[in-house]
């Protein structure tokens, strides 16, 4: 099965792994209920980096991330179609995401992209240095709770979740699996 | 709470400083001087002054007075031999004449003496001691606002508030650890309307960073601000605050007068007796002296009788003929005669807080009415209010005495006769008058000292106070450690996806940027590393080896003008390259040298696969992108190398290894050497690239990086049968210079063309204009023969050159040794190295610098290994 950067990261946490189209994935590290309700109060941080990722210069059908002048990049749950004339990036970038209430406050430690409200609303993008790496960030909140997906070159995958874990501490940051995901989902 | 001061335990209240919890416990004097050893006791009590600098848990240089005690800390003195009340060093006060300002730049220049003299001075020298095992955790944290206002006192909150009435987002910065300013200390300056502090906090645009100083203000309003959070577990967190406008409300702070013996323990300025009177109720002595003109005399001498201090006398500053004590201070030798008494409170000149206004590039001018150096022209989006801006400043009576101990600069014991010498010796201007004396270069930074320096520097050359100036003020002011700078202690890493792979079969590794890499594989051995790096040699010329090489720089280019562009950047032609064909790839820039190299396959009619060496994928992708930018090419370039696993595996038996795990047809006509295919390796899609660093039969495998531990699992688990070996960097140096394969940035430099290492094949002048061809038709006509020449040598004799070694011919150094190591197909040393163009002939003698001797060596111009390059095309 596929396996992203976090693999043995997961493992040394405890997770528990199930298969999601294809790759290995953390379903849960303590349990679905008590991760999702960590992420409603607190903050969360899961790997979705097992989501499809396409690199394109011209624009595609929505939806899609506007990165600059005719850089745009489609992201979404497999089976996705490629859009015409794009190059898959889906093992390019592993993709953390942080979400809960107090996820602008664990990104303000790590990062000097402004993210408040009015600057960086639900659906914004941006590139910037997050933990001295280079970064993409998409924020897609759900159900009014703020979450944002922080897009790094695979190789730093590791170095960045530890950076946002050991940030996150004093909001209380927990890893989350699948299996809250969907909780928090639907 | 308890915390203990050497071993011995301290009662402090609640809201106590360190400081002030030691001077009610009956601690008169806090440390001892950097040049003399003089005792030195608080005297600003609000962390402007070095008098009180300690070390707290191991972390020197810490500012007692303002740094809250907290319970089981271990304070201790520093700088003080045997201890605080008996310090030996006290002697070299005996000696001050041998040591005038400026001493070691015109002493002990004798060779002899200096080298005597150096390590002692070292050992001397300095404050604090660094303990690296000091537990330190620091943090960083960014924060944006279109108000930043510094500082919480009076002006300050008013400024925040009105600000967040307006609708702003506001920072309100304070480096106390309650907002107020002078409110909390002084009862002249006014009462604290109750209200205020609730309103600030309970106004949700409001931020409010307590304990927090501003140290500097860059370009485009970027505060640096410095928090110490007394009740996290963070020692700093420095805080990189983005504001639209700033409001300076720093305030002033009070500095000394100059009299004899004015830095001995005991004499303390008003603000700070008040300071330890209001903020911990601690009374700073018993029977004191006012010293300053009469309104703040008045006003000092009512607070101090509220506080239970008899006052013996209000002296003027012209009166003053010095204090006097033996370390501590006895008493007042005035005009009109001496008076006994154990505290001596200076009214000193008020010198408002204008750093951040220069830094900011505001213009501060002296104002003759109001004694101080005030902000006159403020940049855009900075204002300055209160007593920054000298709202209530009149400083009169600013006496600058010459006297051998009127200390100026405590933090370096510079005394006001030592600055008169400096200007007689010629440094009389203000900015080298600093730097010849060390004057406001310590821990102050000039708070206790810059307007008594200039003062003196006034009186001695007769200039004006508007003529003289002020030093510049550069951040940080004040002063911050490097791990705030630095951060939390995290690097960014860069792993491979089969990094644990390499981690299980024991490998060595190598930091190569910020990647890591398998050195070579321990394997459960116990054999040394030359033993280790021999077999993972052999395995890969006897049997196979597989090496993991994703940190190759990947792009993938694709586009109907993918050719022309790649055409244009390399040396070689591309547009012509066959779909299933790779070519080496050289790029050079406009003068002909080489910048990097690689191979480049042609995956399909529009899509190229780039690969580049792994330090420089940046600059090539960057590369691209700048000569595309000028063409209305149909290019489009996108960095995969993150998104593939690459693996070489090479060896006699790779091919039979290879073929149990992919349908792919192997066989050499139909997949000859530099050939790619795209086809399934255990059912995993693969680029299959047949090239040969290593110069054995191998391809280099590209597959997804998310399956790329699977692959590298199964070639390993099917080719043990065959006898296969992971190895690592080390065997694959071996290999390739064995081959005589050239490294970019290792056997090249900034001034290699390709004919210099004989790389020319890989230049096609017949192509259209392409980057660096001028230049290169040039080199390549005129054959100059000044250039030196990249050639193969055979050491005769034991030894091996380090990289770097000299090349030596009739005595004469002759060029360097670029990579060697030893060839077990040579049984000799071989190497790569730079030499004069008459030595690059096959056969020629040359003399390499071994062990500080020399070695002969043959330079041959055919790789040691396979020159016909056979086992490739096996």
């Amino acid at each position: 099965m596929k396996r992203s950067a976090l693999f043995y990261l997961h493992q040394r946490a405890g997770a528990e792994f199930a298969e999601c189209h294809g790759w290995e994935m953390p379903f849960s590290f303590a349990s679905p209920e008590a991760e999702e309700s960590q992420v409603h109060e607190h903050a969360g941080l899961t790997d979705l980096s097992y989501r499809q990722k396409f690199d394109t210069g011209t624009q595609p059908p929505p939806p899609f991330w506007n990165l600059g002048k005719n850089h745009y990049l489609v992201v979404g749950e497999p089976p996705l179609d490629p859009p015409a004339e794009s190059t898959d990036v889906t093992g390019v970038y592993a993709d953390l995401f942080l979400a809960g209430p107090r996820s602008k406050a664990v990104l303000s430690k790590l990062t000097s992209l402004n993210v408040s409200e009015d600057k960086f609303p639900d659906l914004s993008c941006a590139q910037a240095n997050l933990a001295h790496v280079h970064a993409i960030v998409l924020r897609e909140d759900f159900r009014s709770i703020p979450g944002f997906h922080i897009l790094v070159s695979r190789e730093y995958g590791e170095s960045v979740w530890e950076a946002i874990v050991h940030a996150g501490q004093e909001f209380h940051l927990q890893p989350f699996g699948l299996g809250a995901l969907r909780l928090l989902r639907y | 709470m308890k915390f203990l001061f050497h071993n011995k335990p301290i009662e402090a209240r609640p809201g106590d400083t360190i400081g002030a919890a030691l001077y009610r416990n009956g601690q008169r004097i806090f440390s001892r001087s950097f040049k003399y050893h003089r005792p030195r006791g608080l005297m600003c009590v609000s962390g402007k002054c070095p008098n009180c600098l300690m070390n707290v848990d191991g972390i020197p240089n810490i500012r007692t007075c303002i740094t809250p005690a907290r319970e089981e800390m271990t304070v201790k003195a520093q700088n003080a031999y045997p201890s605080l009340e008996t310090d030996f060093l006290s002697i070299t006060q005996r000696f001050d004449w041998l040591m005038p300002v400026g001493w070691y730049y015109k002493t002990l220049t004798y060779p002899a003496m200096w080298h005597a003299a150096e390590p002692t001075i070292r050992k001397v020298a300095g404050l604090g001691e660094i303990l690296p095992s000091a537990p330190t955790e620091y943090e960083h944290a960014w924060a944006h606002a279109e108000t930043g206002v510094i500082g919480g006192g009076w002006t300050g909150m008013q400024a925040a508030l009105a600000a967040a009435e307006r609708g702003e987002q506001v920072i309100l910065i304070d480096d106390q650890a309650a907002l107020g300013g002078q409110l909390l200390y002084r009862e002249s300056a006014g009462q604290m309307p109750g209200d205020v502090i609730a309103r600030l906090q309970s106004t949700t645009n409001i931020r409010i960073l307590q304990n927090s100083y501003c140290f500097g203000l860059y370009e485009g309003n970027l505060l640096g601000v410095l928090q110490r959070d007394p009740h996290t577990a963070v020692s700093e967190r420095l805080i990189h605050l983005r504001a639209r406008q700033i409001v300076v409300a720093t305030g002033a702070y009070e500095t000394p007068l100059l009299f004899p013996n004015n830095d001995l323990v005991g004499v303390m300025l008003s603000t700070g007796v008040l300071r330890l009177l209001h903020l911990y109720g601690v009374p700073a002595g018993r029977r004191a002296v006012i010293v300053g003109e009469s309104a703040a005399a008045e006003e000092i001498s009512a607070e101090l009788g509220a506080g239970g201090i008899e006052l013996m006398a209000i002296v003027k500053p012209d009166a003053v003929i010095r204090a006097t004590g033996a370390g501590k201070v006895d008493g007042i030798q005035t005009q009109t005669g001496h008076i006994s008494c154990d505290l001596i409170v200076i009214c000193g000149p008020r010198v408002p807080d204008t750093g951040l206004i220069a830094q900011a590039g505001g213009k501060i001018e002296w104002s003759d009415a109001q004694g101080a150096f005030l902000p006159t022209v403020l940049p855009r989006l900075v204002t300055a209010v209160g007593d920054a801006a000298g709202e209530s400043i009149a400083n009169t009576g600013i006496r600058f005495a010459a006297s051998k101990r009127a200390f100026v600069c405590l933090c370096s014991d510079v005394s006001s006769t030592d600055l008169c010498d400096g200007i007689a010796e010629g440094f009389d201007q203000i900015e080298t008058l600093k730097r010849y004396t060390t004057a406001t270069m310590g821990p102050c930074q000039g708070r206790m000292c810059q307007l008594s320096a200039i003062g003196v520097c006034v009186r001695e050359t007769g200039r004006s106070f508007a003529q003289t100036g002020m030093t510049t003020s550069r951040p940080p002011n004040p002063g911050v450690t490097l791990g705030a700078l630095a951060g939390p202690n995290h690097h960014p890493v860069r792993r491979t996806p089969m990094h644990y792979a390499h981690s299980n079969l024991g490998a060595v590794w190598m930091d190569m940027g910020d990647w890591q890499r398998p050195r070579y594989y321990t394997n459960r051995s116990t054999a040394s590393e030359a033993d280790r790096v021999l077999l993972e040699y052999h395995s890969v010329r006897e049997a196979a080896g597989l090496i993991d090489v994703s940190t190759l720089g990947k792009l993938d280019v694709r586009g109907a003008d993918s050719g022309k562009l790649l055409d244009k950047v390399y040396t070689h032609r591309f547009s012509d390259l066959r779909p299933g064909r790779v070519r080496y790839a050289l790029m050079c820039d406009e003068g002909g040298v080489i910048l990097d190299d690689g191979t480049i396959s042609r995956l399909s009619e529009g899509c190229y696969f780039v690969t580049t060496t792994s330090g420089n994928l940046d600059f090539v992708h960057q590369w691209l992108e700048w000569h595309l930018s000028c063409t209305k090419w149909d290019v489009r370039i996108t960095n995969v190398t993150a998104g593939y696993g690459a693996m070489n595996l090479a060896g006699p038996k790779s091919r039979d290894i290879l073929r149990e795990l992919t349908d792919c047809d192997l066989d050499s006509t139909s997949f000859p050497y530099m050939a790619c295919r795209q086809a399934e390796v255990k059912g995993i899609p693969a680029i299959l690239l047949r090239i040969g660093f290593v110069g054995e039969t191998g391809w280099e495998i590209h597959c997804p990086a998310e399956s790329a531990e699977e692959l590298w699992r199964a070639i390993l688990d099917t080719g043990r049968e065959f006898g296969i070996q992971p190895f690592g960097v080390e065997a694959q140096r071996l290999l390739r210079l064995e081959k005589r394969h050239v490294i970019v940035g290792v056997d090249t430099d900034a001034l290699t063309n390709p004919y210099d290492a004989d790389m020319g094949w890989a230049v096609k002048l017949d192509k259209n204009d392409f980057v660096g061809k001028r230049l290169l038709t040039h080199a390549q006509t005129t054959k100059d023969q000044s250039r030196e020449h990249l050639v193969g040598f055979v050491l005769q004799a034991p030894g091996l050159p380090p990289d770097g070694a000299a090349i030596v011919v009739d005595g004469q150094p002759a060029g360097r040794v670029t990579s060697s190591r030893y060839s077990p197909a040579k049984t000799a040393g071989i190497g790569l190295a730079w030499v004069k163009t008459e030595k690059a002939q096959e056969g020629a003698l040359i003399d390499v610098r071994v062990d500080g001797g020399l070695v002969k060596a043959k330079v041959t111009m055919t790789p040691f290994y396979d020159p016909e390059g056979r086992r490739l095309r096996q």
